[in-house]
């Protein structure tokens, strides 16, 4: 039983290799970026962490304001020189590393306004705190067992300072807690988490003097990918603009709720055209703002931060509309806007007539413009009894909306037909209890807006030269949508053809949302040499509509991730590989001054028979290998693995095999944990 | 509502006569009985009662008679037998003194119907026969199986007079029913004769067999309550005898005397004895209590035993908790032990209120202080500390289930860090109760929702609530009645209902097992096993409002936590004075019921009703309790009060929890513990979970939190294996920035160090001889050093120090 056991796991970790029998094509992927961010002007040298980074040659960055250069590559390392721009812009900016695997995926760049420091080690006891001095924003890692960070910093009596630690929200898997320590060690504040894992609080320090912000992560998990940015500021903190939309052409006066509000010096910044206003009152956690929206503003989403002498906050959504508005008290009418609060058990309720037939969406805006609500939609007819008495069986109901690119939807669609004439109520609840934050809501009752969305199932892809590369996508229909779909690629290199590609008419399924996807391929043909490479579109051909696709940004190993959406995508025509491996393995327990044998598949592509030798990215400190090579003729190896007496204890989680054939062709398994005890 | 009377019983006549004291009064029990039906009979008792509260039983020698014997006729033995409608006064009469109880006789055109529920199930649990280790065991005994305790009178009757073709039963011929003849062993019998054919229970059964066997609605009841006549005793000395009276409710509003259908068990015989006509006679000082079990209701009555008699003197406190104590404390003639003294006092409200002992100058400044209010200052000072928060969160950690094998990744720290912020705050207890009962939300944006871990359902749930914050343990009712007291399934799956719109809903955030628990409304208890749907009623009985779509546990929240109600205040004052006197009124501290009657009911009462009053205000509780005499006694029994387990007329002293205790080391010592990945200086009641490792506070019984219950506080050899020759206490003895090295180097002589180590452990100075005996074992060490080592160990290995005293 155990011998079956034992060779299920050796399949579960044997090489990937295609489904053609050939060796897998491994795209160079990035884990971690470290530092995560700078402050505009600078420059600086950072380490990319990953794998199949081996040979990469350029880096791009998808927003303007910042250019890098790589310096020095391995398999798991990558050193890039960036500058950025006086001008960039700030909060995260997006880059790709680019080499003979083709594109990498996306890593997440930060850059602040305060002046950016390095965690120093050793920084984990109290007497070795690392001094600081805010505001400023601190780059660090959690990347060993046990590992600690304190800092240390003076605040004066009536300081006010708010301490966020963004690492989930930069693609890091650290889980820290946050806590403030007294200068005799004695706890003021402590936050687990906030934002995903990322814990945030703002403190009035009582008494002048020294105080330490200690960072520990959870359970002790720690990784070389674990970094984050601690910003410790007086810059404020959104949460949330009351009401969550505005109407075009108004002017509305609306609050905003969040952390280290003060109006002196305050104006309000927007993401786009359209939208305007000025502070009116700031107090602490919530100011009142005035903004205008013009009647031409672009219908959708916004944005709007407070600028301050003392920094800028993050940006707060709000959505512009053009619907009346409904009018409290009186029967709801299509189309109309409501604002609301979400009540948790008794549901706000909305009468209104609807004729056979006719269709109308009610859709709720909550969640998505950072409301902490889960609204439920539910429809239910109102029959009147002989008695008086009333019954409203549910004619529809819904909760989470599968809303394309929104992950953990908790926003509430209905796109229904009604099927007799007569009178129906739409009721709107909240499916559990907010305390911390108000819990609004804006809902919209309205006729279908047929339209199209463009979903790619992959932001990069690449070919081999004189090969094919297939693009797949999901052309959404919402609401209706049913008319026929041409698709065509643009930006292709010069070598690189694709024909458009016509999606049939298709009618919408009556699922909650009115909504239907239907799968499409795209086939690219290459005649250009390696190392081509483009940022290619998919458009539907008549409206110019452009596809894209929602990426994940996570250094792995832990549960904290970020998102962003991209247009396009990278298209690259990279190497084929040669060979592949496999360590069939993914933990290998050494004691020290004993040994251990990790064996290792190797998959030849046909008529490759060179001989590979193999050695090692990250082995733990006083950890070494026995010389190996595998013949021609031989598809596996076991290497051998020494700890030494004086190896460091820990577990080591980027341990990289590299083969590297006669030829000099190299070749990375996925990487192994190293414990050593 | 009858009068609830106290007795102080003495023995027999000759115990009188050497005391030289003759009765002054009679008292005839019990008060005004109710007689139901024409030839119901009334068993009455005549105690003496003396000048000196004393009481002994004259019934054998009182004379009786009946105003109206037309109504209600009484013989010669006292036993009252109904006649016609109306009352009757009943006089007794001894060398002069006189007593009477008045008899009311309802229904008396006849005599009452027989019924199965009411009357012959009574006589089946009288014999034992549906006993556990009888018919009532799982599957019966030889083919005959009867519900255990009769729970299931519909089930019991359907196995008697219907199956195997109802042959149990001769209708025909009553006397030969193999139901009469096997108990009797006029039949072979596996259980021997159990019944005699000249008992009342043989009569009942037969009686109930000749009018047909039945089981009529019209005329079926059940026994709901028993009284007990009297409800406590307190004997003036060993080998004295009282008897009690059973009196049983029935559904129908009817009453009669159930005295011979009782079962009578004591708690601790070793203090009093029972039999089985319910005469309870003393043997040993102490309190016990005497459980009564007739027809599936229970009933007790409280039994204290004097056997030597001390003065009890008036102690200066005017406090409220010290005028229950005292008086029970006279009562049972226990005089309590001196007040400890302001050392101790600190020691153990520190420990009590923060977790862990003050430090030396704490202690320093204390003992100096002249303030004859410090104590109380003090209780308030600590009241505010932070560590009050951490401690308190630990307390509630152990019984909330916060581990990781309940909650999943970091729902342990979210909600580690809810609690300790409503501790901080002092929630009133009424609004923590109500926000962990009824809390909604993702998992880690709502930590209250720790409190409805995945894996428990609305029968766990319901076991659990009624466990943590009634203190009422109803997990025996999910398979059958509960044998012991009231509670039923209904009750059990009444409670259940309340949490049947829990929902949780899955994939609401990017982090891992993440998901929010939300109420489906339309969603009803079903039993897992019956299928049978239940609405939500509340323990006793009562519908609670639940009407429409809405929360019911807000329903369940608000009975909860009113002001009347009989279990919720009374549960958490219960738990809190335990945690600060050692031993719950009611003990186990969540195990309320009939039969496990609190040792000191008007306490308990005045510390529920003060909590009520003062809105749930934990804070003030504990100040109530901390500033008490009774909290304030010393630890060290007298000759009069050693065998005192219950009274509290000493502090009981207890081993620290491992958590005090390791944090007391580190405090000693000034050698921090470091826990993987925790911050320098997190001390262990900071600890989010069971899970970060420790040997030290495994050893030491730190719960795996994955029960409700209390902690275990044990005395293992490895416990004692570790503070001797383990790592903990010696190598912060000896670490080089500890604070016995900081003592040395700062050039203190062994006498100063000597009593900086006294007060660091124990936070007193040490006395003369002590201090000698220290400065000679320095002296005689190898070195210095060690010296001071070995003194500053010895204290942290004292009992002193390991316990709360």
């Amino acid at each position: 039983m155990v011998r079956r056991l034992a060779a299920v796991l050796l399949l579960a970790v044997a090489v990937g290799h295609a489904s053609d029998g050939r060796p897998a094509h491994k795209s160079p992927r990035l884990a971690s970026v470290f530092p995560q961010g700078a402050e505009p002007g600078s420059a600086l040298t950072v380490e990319v962490l990953g794998q199949h980074l081996d040979r990469l040659e350029a880096v791009g960055f998808l927003q303007p304001g910042i250019r890098g250069t790589v310096l020095s590559t391995s398999h798991t390392r990558v050193s890039l020189a960036l500058e950025v721009d006086s001008s960039a812009g700030l909060g995260p900016h997006y880059f790709r590393a680019f080499g003979p695997r083709g594109a990498s995926n996306v890593m997440l760049f930060r850059v602040g306004d305060q002046p950016h420091r390095l965690e120093a080690e050793p920084n984990g006891a109290l007497g070795r705190a690392q001094a600081v001095h805010p505001p400023t924003t601190l780059n660090g890692r959690i990347d060993r067992a046990d590992d600690i960070d304190i800092f240390r910093f003076r605040a004066e009596a009536g300081d006010r300072w708010i301490f966020d630690l963004k690492a989930a929200r930069n693609g890091s898997g650290l889980d820290a807690s946050m806590i403030l320590l007294g200068s005799d060690g004695a706890k003021l504040q402590h936050s687990e988490d906030r934002f995903i894992w990322d814990p945030f609080f703002s403190h009035r320090f009582e008494a002048g003097g020294a105080y330490y912000l200690a960072l520990q992560p959870t359970r002790g998990r720690a990784r070389p990918t674990f970094g984050y940015q601690l910003d410790i500021r007086r810059a404020p903190h959104l949460d949330l603009l009351v009401p969550l939309a505005l109407k075009a052409g108004t002017a509305v006066s609306a609050t905003v709720v969040g952390t280290g509000l003060d109006s002196s010096g305050a104006s309000l910044e927007f993401s786009q055209e359209g939208a305007s206003g000025r502070v009116v009152s700031m107090d602490g956690d919530r100011g009142e703002v005035l903004v205008e929206v013009d009647p031409e503003a672009p219908r959708g989403l916004h944005s709007l931060s407070v600028e301050t002498p003392r920094g800028r906050s993050n940006p707060v959504p709000f959505w512009v509309h053009d619907l009346p508005v409904h009018v409290v008290g009186t029967a709801l009418t299509v189309p109309s806007a409501v604002q609301g609060v979400a009540p948790y058990e008794r549901p706000d309720r909305f009468a209104f007539e609807a004729s056979e037939g006719e269709t109308v969406v009610f859709e709720v805006l909550a969640r998505r413009l950072g409301s902490p609500t889960d609204v439920t939609l539910r429809l239910v007819e109102i029959r009147r009894g002989e008695d008086g008495g009333d019954c409203c069986p549910e004619v529809a109901s819904n909760d989470d909306a599968d809303l394309p690119g929104v992950r953990f939807n908790k926003d509430p669609k209905l796109f229904h037909t009604f099927r007799k004439s007569g009178e129906y109520e739409l009721q709107v609840r909240n499916l559990w209890q907010t305390s911390r934050l108000p819990a609004p809501y804006h809902l919209e009752a309205r006729r279908p807006r047929p339209a199209i969305e463009l979903l790619l199932d992959r932001d990069r892809i690449h070919a081999y030269p004189g090969g094919e590369a297939t693009l797949g996508l999901s052309v959404r229909r919402i609401e209706g949508h049913g008319e026929s779909v041409e698709l065509s690629v643009i930006g292709l290199p010069s070598g690189v053809t694709a024909e458009p590609v016509v999606v049939p008419a298709a009618a919408a399924l009556s699922v909650p949302e009115g909504d239907r996807s239907q799968k499409a391929t795209i086939s690219l043909r290459t005649d250009s040499p390696e190392r081509t490479r483009a940022a290619v579109q998919v458009v539907a051909t008549r409206t110019g509509t452009p596809a894209w696709s929602d990426v994940r940004i996570a250094s792995g190993g832990g549960e904290g991730a970020t998102e962003t959406r991209l247009q396009g995508l990278a298209f690259a025509i990279a190497e084929r590989p040669r060979f592949e491996l496999a360590a069939q393995l993914r933990t290998v327990n050494l004691v020290r001054g004993g040994r251990a044998a990790l064996p290792v598949e190797l998959l030849r592509d046909k008529g490759f028979a060179e001989a590979v030798r193999f050695g090692f990215e990250n082995l733990p400190p006083g950890v070494s290998f026995d010389p190996a090579t595998a013949a021609g003729d031989r598809r596996a190896i076991t290497i051998g693995l020494q700890a030494g007496a004086d190896a460091v204890r820990g577990s080591y989680p980027t341990v990289a095999v590299i083969g590297t054939a006669e030829s000099g062709a190299q070749e990375q398994a996925p990487v192994v944990t190293v414990v050593v005890d | 509502m009858r009068r609830l009377t106290r007795l102080a019983a003495s023995g027999a006549l000759a115990c009188l006569a050497a005391l030289g004291s003759a009765p002054e009064r009679l008292l005839v029990l019990p008060e005004n009985p109710l007689l139901f039906g024409k030839g119901a009979e009334q068993r009455l008792v005549v105690l003496a009662k003396h000048g000196d509260g004393r009481t002994e039983d004259v019934t054998s020698r009182a004379l009786f008679r009946s105003a109206s014997p037309a109504v209600a006729a009484v013989s010669a033995d006292g036993t009252v037998r109904a006649e016609s409608f109306g009352g009757a006064r009943i006089t007794a009469t001894l060398r002069g003194l006189r007593g009477s109880t008045t008899a009311l006789v309802q229904r008396a055109e006849a005599p009452l119907p027989t019924s199965f529920g009411g009357d012959v199930v009574p006589v089946l649990s009288k014999a034992g026969c549906n006993g556990g280790n009888c018919h009532g065991a799982m599957n019966g005994q030889n083919g005959f199986k009867l519900s255990l305790f009769g729970y299931r009178p519909d089930e019991d009757y359907s196995m008697i007079a219907e199956a195997e073709g109802g042959r149990r039963i001769d209708r025909a011929a009553p006397e030969r029913s193999l139901f009469l003849r096997k108990p009797t062993f006029l039949e072979a019998h596996g259980g021997g004769q159990v019944l005699a054919t000249d008992s009342p229970g043989y009569r009942a059964i037969l009686s109930w067999i000749r009018d047909g066997a039945r089981l009529d609605p019209a005329v079926e009841k059940r026994v709901e309550s028993l009284a007990v006549h009297p409800p406590e005793i307190v004997f003036q000395s060993a080998a004295a005898s009282l008897p009690l009276l059973v009196t049983a409710r029935f559904s129908d509003g009817t009453e009669a005397d159930f005295t011979r259908l009782a079962h009578f068990e004591s708690h601790d015989e070793s203090v009093a004895g029972v039999d089985q006509r319910g005469t309870v006679t003393s043997r040993a000082r102490g309190q016990t209590t005497v459980l009564v079990r007739a027809g599936g209701a229970v009933a007790a009555a409280r039994i204290g035993v004097v056997t030597e008699r001390h003065p009890v003197p008036d102690v200066a406190c005017d406090h409220p908790i010290d005028r229950h104590l005292l008086g029970k404390l006279r009562e049972l003639q226990v005089p309590p032990s001196g007040a400890a003294d302001d050392a101790t006092f600190l020691r153990r409200a520190y420990l009590d209120i923060i977790g862990v002992i003050p430090d030396s100058g704490a202690a320093r400044a204390f003992l100096a202080d002249t303030d004859p209010d410090k104590r109380a200052k003090l209780v308030d000072r600590l009241l505010e500390r932070p560590e009050y928060a951490d401690f308190w969160s630990l307390y509630w950690g152990d019984h909330l289930n916060n581990t990781k094998q309940l909650l999943y990744n970091k729902g342990p720290y979210t909600f580690t860090r809810w609690l300790y912020d409503a501790f901080r705050d002092n929630m009133p207890y009424d609004e923590f109760v109500r926000a962990l009962m009824t809390s909604s939300g993702n998992m880690y944006d709502s930590p209250a929702t720790s409190f409805y871990p995945l894996m428990k359902k609305p029968l766990d749930l319901a076991a659990q609530a009624s466990q943590l914050f009634l203190g009422v343990r109803i997990e025996c009712a999910r398979c059958h009645d509960h044998p012991m007291e009231r509670w039923t399934q209904d009750d059990y799956n009444g409670m259940a209902a309340f949490f049947s719109q829990v929902s949780y809903k899955g994939g609401v955030g990017p982090r891992n097992n993440e998901r929010a628990l939300y109420l489906d409304f339309d969603r009803e208890f079903k039993h897992p096993e019956t299928e049978k749907t239940y609405r939500p009623k509340a323990l006793g009985g009562r519908r609670v409002g639940t009407g429409g779509r809405s929360d019911r546990r807000a329903a369940l929240a608000d009975w909860m936590t009113a002001a009347g109600n009989p279990y919720f205040s009374r549960a958490i004052v219960n738990r809190m004075w335990k945690q600060f006197m050692g031993r719950g009124i009611v003990e186990p501290v969540d195990d309320f019921r009939e039969t496990n009657p609190p040792s000191n009911p008007e306490l308990l009462d005045a510390l529920a009703d003060g909590f009520v009053a003062g809105g749930y205000d934990l804070k003030a509780l504990i100040r109530e309790i901390a500033t008490s005499c009774a909290y304030q006694l010393s630890a060290t029994p007298t000759e009069a009060n050693r065998e005192d387990t219950l009274g509290h007329s000493h502090f009981y002293a207890l081993r620290l929890s491992a958590e005090q205790l390791l944090d007391s080391i580190v405090l000693a010592t000034g050698v921090p513990e470091e826990y993987p990945s925790m911050y320098p200086g997190t001390r262990a009641a900071q600890l989010p979970e069971p899970e970060v490792p420790s040997y030290f506070l495994d050893v030491f019984d730190r719960p795996s939190r994955q029960l409700v219950s209390d902690r275990a506080t044990t005395s293992s050899l490895n416990q004692a294996l570790h503070l001797v020759s383990g790592d903990t206490v010696h190598g912060k003895v000896r670490d080089e920035g500890g604070a016995l090295r900081q003592l040395i180097e700062r050039g203190l002589g062994d006498a100063r160090i000597i009593e900086e180590l006294y007060l660091r452990t124990l936070a007193r100075f040490p006395d003369p001889a002590e201090l000698e005996a220290s400065r000679a074992a320095v002296r005689d060490a190898r070195d210095r050093t060690q010296g001071l080592e070995d003194v500053f160990w010895a204290l942290l290995n004292s009992k002193e120090f390991l316990y709360q005293h």
